[in-house]
């Protein structure tokens, strides 16, 4: 029997993503969660009439991101959301998050766009981004 | 304050001139060029440009004219106006389809073309010290070529309109909407609007960035309001605005004081509409106090969801920027998105 050695795999580093971050999104602040993961706050504004937004991103290790829209309240039924109210942007069958992705230039801009597309819902009562092939009923993955 | 964004969105897809009116009023414009060349009215380069309205993307819906100006070589100085205006209007009595027409005209030839409900003002214009410069333009009633700089007023507009966001110009047209709207007769021309809110930019009485359309509007009727209100009180006589293409001229020479009182009329009307739309406490309550403004002009529930649909259309993940605060509408779009489909019920 041939034993295979795998050096253990090196635990993802949250922090790292705040050189991006900074460049990108310098609104948003840290802070260093329990977990050892990081917490980012900070605000958006998909269009110059919308509110400011108060957005918190949970970062912690080897986990997806978790994305809340703190302030103003989002309305209880809008859709593309899981059940602890955090944002669902993007189909997990299509992309994952691994310690080689960027807040910033994935789950921050996508934020924004998902706000946006909530805003126009409340006008129109129809998503009008683009959507996964989702069955209504499925089984929701909490990220 | 209700977010009227969508509305506003629609009212100026409405009131937007056709994409095939554009083209008409250009394709003509060519066609009246290519005539006169083979006519041998001696053109310089370049011949023509549009200017007016159409040319400064102030023009809204119809587009019943358009200016052109014709460059003429700088010997018809020599001239007189009256000489250079007849030779035009000899060259183009028999374009087919058309009529020509200088009655009332000042410094233009009138060409009609009845066919496409479509007038085109061809103004004689020397390019003496090139195009950034004044070009002399005729005058009849002065029997003289007068300087006139309709380049340099558009690319005035045009500065203008960017250092403020770009929303001088959509202002522009909703205010000639709610005009065409409210007089039919005894209004102010399109010109006069544009340049009564060109100057108030310009002296920062009215300030376009970081606030809505709505709010521009209402802050339109209560800087035209409180500006002309003690000549409106307590004057006899019109306002008198200069104007910006031709010194010591006042482009509100026509304007009678019983249109400026009909003007003041209105536009009190729309300001105390406008502020009732602002504080309104819902979409709805200010749509309504909105429609008493633009009328039939205000777009219904199926235009808002139109305009909402196409503008989401163009602005999706992957191909549209955002700002870095988040705007995917309005800010300087500099972060490139990646794709993503929104999943869950």
């Amino acid at each position: 029997m041939t034993r295979r050695h795998h050096a253990p795999r090196a635990r993802e580093n949250p922090l790292l993503q705040r050189v991006e971050m900074g460049v990108f999104f310098p609104q948003f602040r840290w802070g260093i969660t329990r977990a050892g993961g990081v917490e980012w706050r900070g605000h958006l504004q998909p269009t110059p009439e919308s509110p400011v937004y108060t957005i918190r991103i949970i970062h912690e290790p080897d986990r997806t991101p978790r994305t809340y829209v703190d302030r103003p309240a989002i309305r209880r039924d809008a859709c593309h959301r899981y059940p602890d109210g955090s944002l669902c942007l993007y189909w997990p069958e299509e992309w994952v998050w691994t310690a080689r992705e960027s807040l910033a230039t994935t789950i921050v801009p996508w934020t924004a766009f998902w706000l946006y597309y909530y805003e126009l819902w409340f006008v129109t009562h129809e998503w009008l981004g683009p959507s996964s092939p989702h069955r209504r009923g499925a089984t929701k993955e909490v990220a | 304050m209700p977010n009227m964004r969508h509305y506003f969105h629609a009212l100026q897809n409405k009131i937007e001139p056709s994409s095939e009116r554009v083209q008409l009023a250009s394709s003509r414009v060519g066609d009246v060029r290519e005539w006169l060349t083979g006519h041998e009215f001696k053109t310089q380069s370049p011949h023509t440009r549009l200017s007016g309205s159409y040319s400064r993307f102030t023009a809204i819906e119809l587009i019943p004219d358009v200016d052109v100006l014709l460059f003429v070589p700088v010997e018809h100085l020599d001239r007189t106006p009256n000489a250079v205006l007849l030779e035009l209007h000899r060259v183009l009595k028999d374009y087919p389809a058309a009529q020509v027409n200088t009655e009332g005209q000042r410094r233009s030839v009138r060409l009609e073309l009845p066919a496409d409900d479509l007038c085109l003002d061809i103004v004689p214009s020397v390019a003496a010290r090139g195009l950034d410069h004044a070009l002399r333009v005729p005058d009849r009633s002065q029997h003289e070529w007068i300087p006139s700089d309709p380049l340099g007023y558009a690319k005035r507009l045009t500065r203008v309109n960017q250092a403020n966001g770009e929303k001088l110009v959509p202002l522009i047209k909703m205010l000639k909407a709610w005009r065409d709207e409210q007089m039919l007769q005894r209004r102010p021309k399109s010109y006069v609007i544009e340049v009564m809110l060109l100057y108030a930019v310009e002296k920062s009485m009215l300030v376009l960035c970081d606030r809505s359309a709505a709010e521009n509007v209402r802050d339109t009727f209560v800087y035209i309001t409180d500006k002309y209100e003690e000549l409106m009180d307590e004057g006899t006589a019109a306002p008198r605005i200069p104007d910006p293409q031709i010194e010591n001229h006042f482009i509100t020479k026509g304007w009678q004081r019983s249109h400026f009182e009909t003007f003041m009329r209105r536009a009190r009307e729309a300001r105390r509409a406008a502020e009732r739309a602002i504080i309104a406490e819902d979409e709805a309550a200010a749509s309504s106090e909105w429609k008493r403004v633009f009328g039939r002009r205000w777009p219904t529930d199926d235009e808002v969801k139109r305009a909402i649909r196409e503008e989401a259309a163009a602005h999706q993940p992957g191909t549209a920027r955002i700002a870095a605060t988040g705007r995917v509408i309005g800010g300087p779009a500099v972060i490139v998105t990646r794709p993503t489909r929104f999943h869950g019920a």
